[in-house]
């Protein structure tokens, strides 16, 4: 027993300071409440649902944590945040909004989408059109081969975001779509929070499911590199046996014989590189007329 | 053959720690008078208890009343060895080795590295004969050395051949090989090596305090283990006289080896006889280097506490740190 407490020492020690650690940040933040930012203002709003998983990609549980997460960052930056999924081709959807809106490019779609589903629903923190940011992933390919997602930003986000928070934004959408739709909005959210907020950049993806099992593997190497047998080493050399001054070389010669030399052609291959279109991000107007940043992107 | 004290008549061992003769009862040094009395070698000569030993059996301790018994018949004549390495590692210093050595091995069960079991080590003198040997190593082989270059787009291999020839003498000096069938071969080579320079001339009394063995098997039947392990460096040596090369090829191999002599020898090594589910595990610890040599038996409940613990404890901070930093 004594062992056990001695080889575990540390790990004990490191549980009970992380347990302390967690206690004063609870504390704190419970103390420094929600960053100053009051109640919602916004009664018009149409809707109090965030979520909208038309292209059915997350399971309800996903669903509920993703509500669970928005409602409280959106009380932490005061913005409404609004997250869409869609399985359709947008191109005759936006059809009628060229009249008003010009010719609108294939890269365009989801962001005028995203525009009128913010405006239509009345979303902002503040007020209708007000604060918030809503992203709209499109899963259907349009007729370029690609699909796009659109970050639309309104007020304060608007006015927070440059062109190159929004790229940061995709960027970081995109590499955590490799563990799946949820660990993709999940980061939609936490960096919309981290961008708005200016706390630290953090966003963990380890699931309860991902930490037993990483637990697991680490204690199946522990226990393997503890159970490997060893009687011990050879310490003798090829020389321990050898008596003092009792080496003797009579005969040391390598004689150069001849050489042979072989050609070989090299083939050499090219490749060359794709990938996806960019809109541009930045200010411009929806079809009502009103302000909106952001832009879309395609992969 | 036993040793008693001048001074007080108790049984005077060898002391590793003093390396002199030691009375444990009135505490003195070199009181020794050897005391023959006629023995069998299953009767003890002090107290007439039987004494529990093999045919090999050269020196003993009587269960009864722990005296100290160097059977005179086997350590004389034919059996008299030329050349002892005294002990030179006491039991506290043997049993401190075995902690040092296998304390980090956690899955060991608790009752392994106790004082109570650890007590129970023994000290024994190995029979060893070594073997002197006069070698020449005549060699000739074939190499190769391989270039490899770009030029544009072509690959050149350039191939260099060569004849290697290589003629050595070379002598190896007490080259040991033990004479107990008891103890493991794989074992006993692993506890090598010894330091020779401390190597003295046989005197029965460095048995005194220790177990022993006279050879299991005469010099001629254990040479070919002895003869395997000088060829086996003589082909190392040639080899280390030979470099550069991408691959050497031999042609013509031919090693001539004369013994010189042998020599028949006791060297040191405490033994620790440790039992668990009735598997006996055997720790060896070399007298006179303390090397130690063995493999730990596992606990299986003990496997299953620290994995479990680990387990824990790692998702524990994995949790813990998750949650910290989603509140961040």
């Amino acid at each position: 027993m004594k062992q056990y407490f001695h080889f575990f020492r540390f790990v004990f020690i490191g549980i009970a300071v992380l347990i302390l650690v967690l206690g004063a940040v609870s504390a704190g933040k419970a103390a420094i409440g929600s960053l100053g930012i009051g109640e919602r203002t916004n009664t018009e709003c149409l809707t109090e649902e965030r979520v909208f998983d038309y292209a059915d990609k997350l399971t309800d549980k996903e669903e509920a944590k993703l509500r669970k997460l928005i409602a409280k960052r959106e009380k932490q930056i005061g913005c409404d945040i609004v997250l869409v999924t869609l399985e359709e081709s947008l191109e005759e959807y936006v059809k009628p909004y060229e009249e008003q809106l010009g010719y609108i490019y294939v890269d365009e779609y989801t962001t005028v989408y995203a525009d009128n589903f913010y405006d239509e629903h009345k979303y902002g923190y503040d007020v209708p059109y007000g604060d918030g940011a809503i992203l709209v992933d499109n899963y259907a390919r349009e007729y370029d081969g690609l699909r796009y997602a659109a970050f639309s930003t309104c007020g304060k986000v608007e006015y927070k975001y440059s062109d190159a928070m929004i790229d940061h934004m995709f960027d970081r959408i995109f590499a955590y779509e490799k563990l799946g739709p949820y660990a993709a909005y999940k980061t939609y959210i936490n960096t919309l929070y981290h961008d708005m907020s200016g706390m630290l950049q953090f966003t963990a993806y380890w699931s309860l499911p991902a930490i037993l099992m990483l637990s697991v593997v680490v204690m199946a190497i522990f226990v393997l590199i503890n159970l490997i047998p060893s009687k011990g080493k050879k310490t003798t050399t090829i020389k321990t046996y050898v008596a003092d001054n009792s080496m003797k070389m009579n005969q040391q010669s390598d004689v150069f014989l001849t050489k042979t030399v072989t050609k070989r052609r090299i083939e050499t291959s090219s490749s060359s590189g794709g990938g996806g279109r960019s809109g541009g991000g930045g200010h411009h107007r929806s079809s009502s007329g009103r302000s909106h940043g952001g832009g879309s992107r395609g992969r | 053959m036993i040793f008693t004290c001048r001074n007080c008549g108790g049984n005077v061992v060898f002391s590793p720690e003093k390396q002199k003769m030691y009375c444990p009862y009135c505490e003195g040094e070199d009181c020794e008078e050897s005391t023959v009395k006629p023995t069998t070698v299953t009767q003890c000569s002090n107290c007439g208890g039987e004494i529990q030993i093999n045919e090999y059996t050269s020196s003993s301790k009587c269960s009864y009343c722990g005296q100290h018994i160097v059977f005179d018949e086997r350590v004389t004549g034919a059996y008299e060895p030329q050349l002892i390495l005294p002990f030179k590692i006491g039991k506290e210093d043997a049993k401190k080795l075995m902690r040092d050595t296998f304390s980090k091995k956690i899955f060991a069960p608790d009752s392994f590295l106790s004082e109570v079991k650890l007590n129970s080590m023994e000290g024994m003198y190995v029979p060893f004969w070594l073997y002197d040997y006069d070698t020449n190593y005549d060699y000739e082989g074939k190499g190769t050395k391989v270039r490899v270059w770009r030029s544009g787009n072509t690959e050149y291999t350039e191939t260099s051949y060569y004849t290697i020839q290589r003629n050595m003498d070379v002598a190896f000096d007490k080259v040991p090989v033990d004479a107990s069938f008891a103890l493991n071969d794989e074992i006993m080579d692993l506890m090598e090596p010894y330091k020779y320079g401390e190597l003295i001339d046989f005197s029965p009394k460095y048995m005194s305090g220790f177990f022993g063995e006279i050879y299991n098997d005469t010099a001629d039947n254990l040479e070919s283990r002895a003869k395997q392990k000088a060829e086996n460096d003589a082909e190392g040596l040639l080899k280390s006289s030979i470099s550069g090369y991408t691959t050497v090829t031999p042609i013509r191999k031919n090693l001539r080896m004369q013994k010189k002599g042998t020599h028949y020898t006791l060297f040191p090594v405490w033994l620790y006889m440790y039992t668990y589910r009735g598997k006996t595990y055997r720790y060896h610890v070399n007298g006179q280097t303390g090397k130690v040599i063995g493999t730990v038996p596992v606990s299986v409940a003990k496997v299953c506490a620290y994995g479990a613990t680990l387990a824990a404890s790692f998702a524990t901070i994995g949790l813990l740190v998750r949650t910290i930093l989603e509140i961040l």
